[in-house]
């Protein structure tokens, strides 16, 4: 029998702001652009940690929301075998399609999290909310059936063998590659929803 | 002489499949699909079942404890709003569309007119949440229900544990919804050879196939599809059906074909209600169905041509949807027990 040693890896989340670490629903009066953001709240799913590109650690029952209004959802701890090799970090942004199939489930998925929409089912994989130049953003991106799947795979490499890790979310850079002029409210699965969704892989970085 | 031989075999086989083909499908009509409801991930249990239906019983679920589910899905009427064209909820306001009624669900992939919910056990959560309908957020109906210790009890009976949860709340009125059969009519007596259809049902039910079956489907009497029948758009309403769910043009005016189980029940009819009775509705697809256009269901391409008694006949046909097994069992009523318990001891 092969004993395994497990060890802790924790992934602490933490919202950036031009590059300072801002808490959710403080204003940055004096800061330009001016930036409120009341609300910031995503999936972190499916958690894998691969080695030279092949997988090495599969989480189980990898669903994890993130509500940087409630300050113990920030960390997720992984519980893994101690000899693990890796050198990258994998996760989904959102939940898939086959989860969201499944219908209604509990936990961090359960629909009083208000991460689901009741109008038409499936779960809200990303919540933005907030006032930009004195302008109210409202995004909340979701969908999970073609061509509106809005579930998004980021890959980050991750070096050393830390037993924790700042995982740093951007949405100033989010907010910089969506015309928040034109697109201020999502609302829906569609077009916009897409777009915003593709931008959100490159908003996550390791510290 | 081999050769001769083998094409008689053939031809003999062929013609024996040619005696069998119109009995087979027969047979098949009565077949019905297997369940497309997970039951492995919500199984259906005896007590997960009954708790679902208090819940569907308890105007707790909605803001101000006036409506439930039941307001507007009433047993009486095949578990739909008779008499409104379209459903009111809290504070007296009329939602946008005409409730359906509620049967078979788990033969169904999706639902609502416009499929917008695609599990049984989400569904719940819309009419929870609509401002006209209940108004209510799922969150906020926990904490009612968690103040009550009759429901610690239910919840405890159907999960094991006695927290009460959204994923719970919806999962048990899901399973309730899921138990809502009906499959005893005239015609699935008829169709097992147990009652026999009169001169007139019996015309009636030829009409129905010549005309009707390819889309309200035996045995469920819908494909669970979603067409424009060609009906036009209400321009008070705008109502644009599934588009609005795929925002795809291709879907502009598209709803989903209804079950003509327990129609006699069901009226008023269509996703807004708007016609009263089902001679409206035969005159509809006779008179008034825009079979040129080029946007309508394929399957109502030519004009139905029906006489008065053609239609009387048929009507006759759909009156023998008609469950009342379903429309009386005691298993899908008001849990009495349950909201009144004095009475039980006495």
């Amino acid at each position: 029998m092969k004993v395994f040693l497990l060890t802790i890896l924790s992934l602490v989340f933490t919202p950036y702001f031009t590059q300072k670490e801002i808490e959710i629903n403080f204003e940055m009066n004096n800061e330009n652009p001016e930036l409120e953001i009341s609300q910031l709240r995503y999936y972190i799913s499916s958690i894998q940690l691969t080695s030279n590109g092949k997988t090495t650690f599969t989480e189980a029952t990898s669903y994890h929301l993130i509500d940087h209004n409630d300050s113990n959802s920030t960390s997720i701890s992984l519980r893994l075998p101690e000899e693990i090799e890796y050198n990258e970090l994998q996760f989904n942004i959102g939940i898939d399609s086959s989860k969201n199939m499944g219908g209604v489930h509990g936990g961090d998925l359960d629909p009083t999290n208000g991460m689901y929409w009741t109008w038409q089912s499936g779960y809200i994989n990303f919540k933005l909310e907030g006032k930009i130049e004195n302008k109210e953003i409202s995004y909340h991106i979701g969908g999970f059936m073609y061509p509106n799947n809005t579930c998004r795979t980021t890959r980050l490499k991750i070096s050393g063998k830390g037993s924790n890790y700042t995982l740093v979310v951007h949405p100033d850079e989010l907010l910089q590659k969506v015309d928040y002029e034109k697109i201020n409210h999502v609302m829906s699965p569609g077009v916009s929803a897409n777009l915003i969704a593709d931008q959100l892989p490159s908003i996550f970085t390791l510290k | 002489m081999k050769e001769i031989l083998l094409i008689f075999t053939l031809l003999t086989s062929i013609s024996f499949i040619d005696v069998v083909l119109p009995n087979k499908e027969v047979s098949e009509k009565a077949v019905w699909p297997t369940y497309y409801y997970d039951t492995l991930s919500n199984p259906l249990t005896e007590d997960k079942i009954y708790l679902g239906r208090v819940l569907f019983y308890d105007p707790i679920l909605s803001i101000d404890s006036t409506i439930s589910c039941a307001s507007c899905h009433s047993q009486y009427s095949a578990f739909t709003h008779v008499d409104h064209p379209r459903s009111h909820g809290v504070f007296d306001q009329v939602g946008d569309r005409n409730s359906p009624s509620l049967m078979n669900l788990a033969y169904q992939d999706k639902f609502m007119w416009d499929g917008a919910i695609h599990n049984l056990d989400a569904q719940a959560l819309a009419p929870i949440s609509e401002v006209s309908e209940m108004g209510e957020t799922i969150g906020h109906v926990i904490e009612k229900l968690d103040r009550i210790p009759a429901y610690h009890e239910l919840y405890s009976k159907a999960f094991g544990s006695s927290e009460i949860t959204g994923e719970k709340t919806l999962k048990a009125i899901g399973a309730f919804m899921a138990t809502l059969e009906s499959k005893n009519s005239k015609y699935d007596q008829m169709m097992a050879g147990t009652a026999e259809f009169t001169e007139q049902e019996n015309n009636g039910y030829n009409l129905f196939l010549s005309n009707c079956a390819i889309c309200h489907k035996e045995p469920l009497f819908t494909t669970n599809e979603f067409v424009w029948n060609g009906l036009p758009l209400d321009t008070a309403l705008n109502d644009l059906g599934r588009m609005k769910i795929t925002h795809l043009s291709m879907d502009s005016l598209h709803f989903k074909i209804p079950t003509l189980r327990n129609v006699e029940f069901s009226y008023p009819y269509m996703h807004d209600g708007r016609m009263k009775t089902l001679r409206d509705v035969l005159n509809f697809y006779t008179s008034e169905l825009p079979f040129e256009n080029t946007e309508i269901d394929h399957r109502l391409n030519q004009p139905i041509i029906l006489t008065d008694n053609e239609k009387t006949d048929l009507i006759a046909f759909l009156l023998t949807l008609t469950d009342k097994e379903f429309l009386f069992n005691k298993k899908y009523s008001f849990p009495f027990d349950f909201f009144f318990p004095s009475t039980k001891d006495e």
